[in-house]
């Protein structure tokens, strides 16, 4: 039960509890106390140190990102923002957890009360468990697991089920309509996601995370802007932010799944759904933008790069939400299943093409290829852009066409 | 020691959820915790250190079987007390239980190494990570990718035919329906 394959972050703290010889290379002399016979306390408690660890950071910065989310949107529509409570308005979100969690806690009298309360745990648990798996800088993850792509999209899989959980167990009508609209843009969403992430599988010839971001010469995003494009589209859908915040369109289904929830409850939610636009954006810098590689010729550590671009994705993500108005139901589906399914299949089509012809690129053969993605990219959003759009802005709906549209 | 506790726990949750969904009256509770028992299981593939089939566990049942189950069970008249009585059900869960008692006792007699061969040298590769003759680690993924694309690549291609024919079955169906409210 030596230390986790290559992980500094694991190796840091069981190495300064144990006395295992597998530590010798990074003895951290006088501190380890713990004899080689309790090996398995030493490694429990290392990994309860970082999972105490990773779970408040995510926290804190959950709270961050409500701050900067509402600062950034402030600026965007020419307002101030919260600005009242500590150096611009940076306490704020600690007054809006504070005020989360005294509310009244209201049970519906037709809910059906485990799934009830078993729904938002099930919104926020798997998120934190995407943390762990992504390599923050060469050697700074917790654990490199061999299929880390395939893992992390299964993870956030799973909210497409708690998300029908609290509707169902809400027993209310709009709460369930909401449920199901938002199960069926999870669930169509998620395979442009897959086919789009297999692209970089190709790339990198494995499914390890690490090994993706060193496999990354090129960044992907700039490699293969197609499936870029698709995986940051369908991971907002997933993300049920806006333009496709579908789920809970106050304006029409009141507040879809989670109408019936309230105080921490409706906090989980809350905190689940950002949490979750962190955790995506950590895992579209590792698999689009090179993850922690950098500039090789300034000396500045990789995990420096990995936040820089982290931060620059969570911004992206804000300016969607600061631009786009609100798509329909029918064409969201349709954006589904008419135009990103068909983009994400060219994708893959085109990366497993050049790569069986080079299977061993050099650079300049690895610039030709970009060039052949960027030329594919192009044409096909723009074909995709004359059929869709008449679809997707027209005013004249075949009702008959429209078998998700409950209006 | 670490592995064995971290077995009995997931063990009893897997036990715990499967006989919620055998015992409870709602059949959408039922529904959910299958989709909790499913969860447990691909724990105990990562025990094994067979992350790929784990994962793909969690994709494809947690992630969407379970959800399609969820929403089918919807439809059922009477959600909450759906299960409940039945005449035959003291005989079905003994009948049920000697069943499982004969499955298992099968499995636990049956003796596994009578067929060495390639494919059950390489279906072990499948639940740990093996070396190859070079002595270095090849991941189960890749012994997954090999047997897929190599060995039993009749089967995966008939298995994806019988998807895609269950696919366009599906919608045969449902343009009759949308044809016969048209004729309306």
């Amino acid at each position: 039960m030596g230390p986790a394959r290559d992980s500094f972050l694991f190796e840091i703290v069981y190495c300064h509890l144990s006395k295992d010889p597998s530590c010798d290379s990074v003895r951290y002399i006088n501190l380890s106390f713990i004899p080689v016979e309790l090996n398995w306390l030493s490694f429990s408690l290392t990994a309860f140190f970082w999972i105490f660890a990773f779970v408040n950071a995510a926290l804190i910065s959950v709270l961050m990102l409500i701050w900067g989310e509402r600062r950034l949107i402030g600026k965007f529509q020419a307002r101030l923002g919260p600005n009242r409570w500590g150096p611009l308005g940076l306490f704020t979100p600690i007054a809006d957890a504070i005020k989360v969690m005294f509310k009244e806690d209201v049970e519906p009298t037709l809910s059906d009360k485990l799934i009830y309360v078993l729904a938002p745990i099930l919104m926020v648990v798997p998120v934190f468990m995407i943390f762990p798996v992504i390599p923050y800088g060469a050697k700074s993850f917790l654990t490199n697991i061999s299929v880390g792509v395939v893992f992390v999209l299964a993870i956030t899989s799973i909210n497409s089920l708690s998300v029908l959980m609290a509707g169902w167990a809400s027993g209310n009508r709009f709460a369930i309509i909401g449920g199901i609209r938002a199960v069926a843009m999870l669930l169509s969403y998620e395979i442009p996601m897959g086919i789009s992430a297999a692209g970089v599988v190709i790339i990198a010839g494995s499914l390890s995370l690490s090994e993706v971001v060193e496999a990354q010469i090129i960044p992907n995003a700039i490699f293969q802007p197609l499936g870029f494009l698709v995986f940051l589209v369908a991971s907002t859908a997933e993300l049920n932010r806006s333009p496709f915040d579908i789920t809970e369109a106050e304006s029409e289904l009141v507040a879809g799944y989670m109408t019936d929830y309230s105080s921490m409850k409706f906090g989980l939610f809350y905190l689940g759904e950002f949490m979750a636009t962190i955790a995506s954006s950590a895992v579209i810098v590792t698999f689009y933008l090179s993850g922690w590689r950098g500039p090789s010729f300034l000396p500045i550590p990789g995990e420096f790069w990995f936040f820089a671009k982290w931060i620059g994705v969570i911004a992206i993500f804000i300016w969607f939400r600061a631009t786009f108005p609100r798509l329909r139901i029918d064409q969201i589906m349709s954006l589904a299943w008419k135009g990103l399914f068909e983009l994400s299949l060219i994708n893959i089509l085109v990366i497993a093409l050049t790569m069986a012809i080079w299977p061993d690129p050099t650079s300049t053969q690895l610039l030709f290829m970009t060039g052949i993605n960027w030329v594919v990219f192009l044409g096909s959003v723009y074909i995709f852009g004359k059929i869709l759009s008449p679809n997707l802005t027209g005013n004249k709906i075949d009702k008959r066409k429209v078998i998700y549209g409950l209006d | 020691m670490l592995v064995d506790v971290v077995f009995y726990i997931v063990a009893l949750l897997l036990l715990g959820s499967s006989f919620l969904v055998l015992f409870s009256s709602n059949i959408y509770r039922s529904a959910i915790f299958l989709a909790f028992s499913m969860l447990s299981f691909a724990s105990l593939y990562f025990l094994l250190s067979a992350e790929f089939i784990g994962v793909v566990q969690i994709l494809v049942y947690v992630g969407a079987v379970s959800v399609l189950i969820a929403l089918s069970v919807m439809l059922v008249r009477d959600i909450e007390k759906s299960t409940q009585g039945n005449r035959y059900r003291f005989i079905s869960n003994i009948l049920i239980s000697l069943t499982i008692i004969l499955i298992a006792s099968f499995f636990i007699n049956y003796d596994w190494n009578l067929y060495s061969d390639n494919i059950l040298n390489s279906s072990k590769c499948l639940l740990s990570e093996c070396k190859n003759e070079s002595g270095i680690l090849i991941s189960s993924t890749d012994w997954i990718g090999k047997l897929i694309t190599a060995d039993f690549i009749i089967a995966f291609q008939l298995t994806g035919l019988i998807l895609l024919a269950s696919l366009i079955g599906a919608l045969a169906l449902l343009r009759i329906r949308m044809g016969n409210n048209d004729s309306k």
